[in-house]
């Protein structure tokens, strides 16, 4: 083969990735927009986390105040406000997405979002994505406000904030793994709900939504940090706030492991799922 | 080479058998029965590049079953379909390109959206190049008037233009198959008669092979060529729609007007369906009457001013399908 028609061939190969690497933008574009159509929605949907976060400032004020120590857990009052703030922001951003895929298998929609030329799995995690981001700076702007004016510290410094971003970005990306997972449970139980509320329910016990798992007696944080929920809400928010980097690159290590894990289980279900699936509605 | 075939295509479905009551429900719980349902039962049918067909049938007769088997959703219990050449279960994303559908209770357009953000979406799913693209938006919002509504959210079009926008968006890519499940679902009179002639310009000027899902007699009869009936998951008829429309139901209808008076006119297997004093319209059973006696009859018994010989109406046709199929 000559080289003119190598570099042709590159060229095509070249142009071919791009066209299809260029789905998934357009996807996470259109996704964004729609979130975006309704700012104020955005912003009400936020209002819940006030409550939370006025709520536990105050029990961690009395808390902090009652046993007279300047650290909990190895964190302060204004780091513990900042954790509580990013995994509420991490929780309550997540898209219903289980919900939609279960309505989706309901009515038959399905069919229209099966029969397109892309990755199933890639582009639902793309357009979830796009809609979490928006939910998730908003809750964490109103929350991270609420923790600084609370405990009077702005307590996430640039280095910790630099570390704790791609622990971030992995921890909500083997959140959706799991939901994903989960949802396609549809295709066989019809109603995946039941399942994500354990999830979540697990996600806040033995995840670290509430309180950090350096506050767990023994055994049961022992247990926490081996299950794979830590990765996901623990780990990213404890990063960020008390930046410690000295086991930082295990600890990517490992969420990178359950990432793994976690995309091989949805990519199976869906695999499956889609061969043993029984559309609605006509 | 055929643009579908499809060969004692065959779908079974696995449904649990549930209880009536909560007896019913705790049975099911612990120990659940299971029924085999047969929704496609080894249908066959081939269809040439550019024809136009109808495929109708009841609800439940497996219509939309063949159709999401036909593109790639679904895997057959049994049977073979080749879509332009590719198995659609096994190629799915291959057929993809080449092939669109448009579910009229469905929607591919993002809702909060205006159109052209789902239609810039599904260019760059479908790996259109930007130049390509920008050419095909233009011939499609001439061909579907839709110049004025691209830039409207999607949620506040009306029915009959968020229709006409989801077929628009579906046709970006060329495809070769467009399979229309009740495109006209919903409509009024106007935007459906212009859902029809836009179907028909389309297969004419581009030809788009198009298999048509509907309950519409008129989007059957105005649109198709041929019409494919499905009932029970099997197909019971298969030929031009003038056959179905003559031979489907055995009957012809004979329109009267009169110069004088008449009486509603007695005749074994002729009903007279309508009566008025100058007008007499009468069901003629063919296969148990023979049509020139009747008429031979009726002129020499009749003051007649016009007759006229018809076919029953294709809703009767298809009425009277439904009916023997439930």
């Amino acid at each position: 083969m000559t080289a003119a028609a190598l570099t042709t061939r590159a060229c095509t190969r070249r142009r071919t990735l791009r066209l299809r690497l260029r789905k998934y933008g357009a996807a996470f574009r259109v996704s964004l927009l729609s979130q975006l159509a309704y700012p104020a929605e955005l912003w009400l949907r936020s209002v819940f986390v006030v409550v939370i976060m006025f709520i536990f400032s105050s029990l961690w004020h009395t808390t902090f105040a009652e046993l007279g120590r300047a650290t909990l857990g190895g964190f302060t009052l204004g780091q513990m406000l900042w954790y509580l703030a990013l995994t509420e922001s991490i929780l309550l951003s997540r898209p219903r997405d289980a919900l939609r895929i279960d309505e989706e298998v309901r009515t038959g929609q399905l069919a229209y979002q099966l029969a397109r030329p892309y990755n199933y799995v890639l582009y639902r995690f793309v357009t979830a994505s796009a809609e979490r981001l928006p939910r998730f700076l908003i809750t964490l702007v109103i929350a991270g406000a609420m923790a600084t004016a609370f405990s009077g510290e702005l307590s996430v410094r640039p280095a910790s904030l630099l570390a704790g971003l791609p622990v971030l970005a992995l921890a909500l990306a083997i959140d959706y793994c799991f939901v994903l997972s989960i949802s396609l449970l549809a295709f066989w139980v019809e109603d995946a709900s039941p399942v994500l509320f354990i999830y979540d329910r697990l996600l806040m016990l033995l995840g670290g939504m509430l309180l950090p798992l350096s506050l767990f007696p023994g055994a049961l944080a022992t247990v926490a940090r081996a299950l794979p929920f830590s990765t996901i809400v623990y780990d990213p928010a404890s990063v960020i706030v008390s930046g410690d980097g000295e086991a930082w690159a295990l600890l990517v290590l490992r969420q990178v492991v359950t990432l793994a894990v976690a995309l091989m289980l949805a990519l199976l279900f869906f695999r499956y799922a889609v061969r043993r699936l029984q559309t609605n509605g006509g | 080479m055929a643009a579908i075939e499809v060969s004692g295509l065959t779908k079974q479905f696995q449904v649990t058998v549930r209880g009536a009551g909560i007896g019913g429900g705790l049975r099911a719980l612990f120990r659940p029965v299971r029924r085999t349902v047969t929704a496609v039962d080894a249908v066959s049918f081939t269809i040439e590049p550019g024809e136009i067909v109808a495929f109708i049938g009841p609800n439940g007769a497996g219509k939309s079953t063949t159709i999401k088997m036909l593109t790639g959703i679904l895997y057959p219990s049994s049977g073979a379909a080749t879509v332009l050449g590719l198995t659609p279960w096994r190629e799915r994303t291959k057929l993809a390109f080449r092939i669109a559908s448009v579910f009229g209770q469905r929607s591919q357009l993002s809702f909060h959206l205006p159109p052209r953000d789902s239609f810039d979406l599904l260019a760059a799913i479908y790996e259109l190049d930007q130049g390509a693209y920008r050419k095909r938006l233009a011939e499609l919002v001439a061909l579907f008037e839709i110049g004025r509504l691209m830039d409207q959210p999607v949620r506040k079009l009306s029915l009959g233009e968020r229709m006409r926008c989801e077929v628009a968006a579906s046709l970006l890519h060329r495809p070769e198959v467009l399979f229309l499940d009740e495109p006209t679902i919903g409509m009024d009179v106007i935007a459906r008669q212009a859902m029809r002639d836009l179907i028909q310009r389309l297969n004419r000027e581009e030809g788009t092979t198009v298999l048509l899902t509907s309950h519409d007699a008129g989007d059957v009869e105005q649109i198709c060529r041929r019409a494919i009936v499905i009932s029970q998951g099997r197909t019971v008829f298969d030929d031009t729609i003038a056959t179905l429309r003559r031979e489907y139901l055995g009957h012809k209808v004979i329109d009267l007007t009169l110069s004088e008076r008449a009486e509603p006119l007695q005749y074994p297997d002729v009903r007279c369906v309508e009566h008025s004093q100058y007008r007499m319209k009468l069901e003629v059973d063919t296969s148990r009457q023979q049509l020139d006696l009747i008429v031979a009859h009726l002129v020499s018994r009749l003051k007649v001013a016009d007759i006229a010989i018809q076919d029953p109406p294709l809703e009767d046709v298809i009425a009277a399908i439904y009916r023997r199929a439930s």
